[in-house]
């Protein structure tokens, strides 16, 4: 199996997000790739929804940074952690956030499935997504922070 | 030598056995006492002691919790699990929040990684909260955009 090469297909995935290089994003994603991430179903469908996603994250954080924290995989599976920080400069005023210059530092696991040739067929990913509300001053420290 | 197989039938065990049928004690024996958990809750030590507490809350927040498991990859001395929570907000969804009786589902993604023997060493996890507080109608309104 080409778990070495799905585990490479993953970390350039995440560079060429970070430097926005969508015709390279596009060769790793499969066209009609089925993303699982919630909130994906208020995005375009596939890999419009996954560079519009990419691009909301820079309107938000202009400087948004990512960093690929622990990467493994099994078959045709591929785990990976990622940090992402950055400012908010933009705003998400699709959740009434204004930019307010709070820092925000969190992260997310995805599992993505790979074709033979490691190209990304189906993505699973949750994101903790507290922890930024918290940082953007959108919702309340839970009790014992 | 735990192989990743082995591991991987650990992570299943943990989850059948103390999450969904309560039986604390086998947490006590996987994890090591040098247990560290990445992502614990807020509050939390992150230590054995207080993963063993959490396992014991979330059982008595949410009295019917299952947990079934989606897919389980594992690799070398980790393993990833991919699974949803079901059950009913019973006695708070978290603590300080008052119960609402709806039944919720919850995906969650856990990464655990094993010693030589076996024993489960780190924790980190991240969990569909917002989601699930969104099903319980617990989500705070946005704040008005000025």
């Amino acid at each position: 199996m080409g778990t070495t090469e799905n585990v490479d297909a993953v970390r350039r995935l995440e560079a060429a997000y970070g430097a926005r290089e969508y015709d390279t994003v596009r060769s790793i994603l499969a066209a009609d790739v089925a993303c699982h991430t919630p909130g994906s179903d208020m995005m375009p469908p596939a890999v419009d929804g996954c560079i519009a996603a990419n691009e909301g994250g820079f309107t938000a954080y202009p400087d948004k940074v990512t960093e690929v924290l622990d990467i493994f995989g099994e078959g045709d599976r591929v785990v990976s952690h990622v940090r992402m920080t950055g400012t908010n400069q933009g705003g998400l005023p699709w959740m009434g956030i204004e930019p307010n210059g709070n820092a925000i530092d969190t992260d997310w696991i995805q599992i993505s499935r790979h074709a033979g040739d490691g190209t990304i067929l189906e993505t699973w990913a949750q994101m903790d997504t507290p922890k930024m509300l918290v940082q953007l001053g959108a919702m309340p420290a839970p009790e014992g922070m | 030598m735990a192989t990743p197989q082995d591991n991987a039938a650990t992570c299943r065990e943990l989850i059948q056995r103390v999450m969904n049928e309560g039986d604390i004690a086998f947490a006590e024996k996987i994890l090591a006492e040098s247990f560290v958990d990445h992502s614990p809750m807020p509050g939390s030590a992150g230590d054995k002691a207080s993963a063993i507490s959490m396992f014991t809350m979330m059982r008595e927040q949410t009295p019917d919790m299952h947990i079934d498991i989606d897919d389980v990859i594992a690799d070398g001395n980790k393993v990833a699990v991919r699974s949803t929570m079901t059950g009913t907000d019973t006695n708070g969804f978290m603590q300080g929040m008052p119960p609402t009786g709806k039944p919720f589902s919850m995906g969650a993604i856990d990464v655990m990684t094993f010693d030589e023997g076996g024993m489960n060493t780190e924790h980190y996890g991240v969990y569909d909260i917002m989601g699930a507080m969104g099903q319980l109608g617990l989500l705070p309104p946005p704040p008005e955009a000025s």
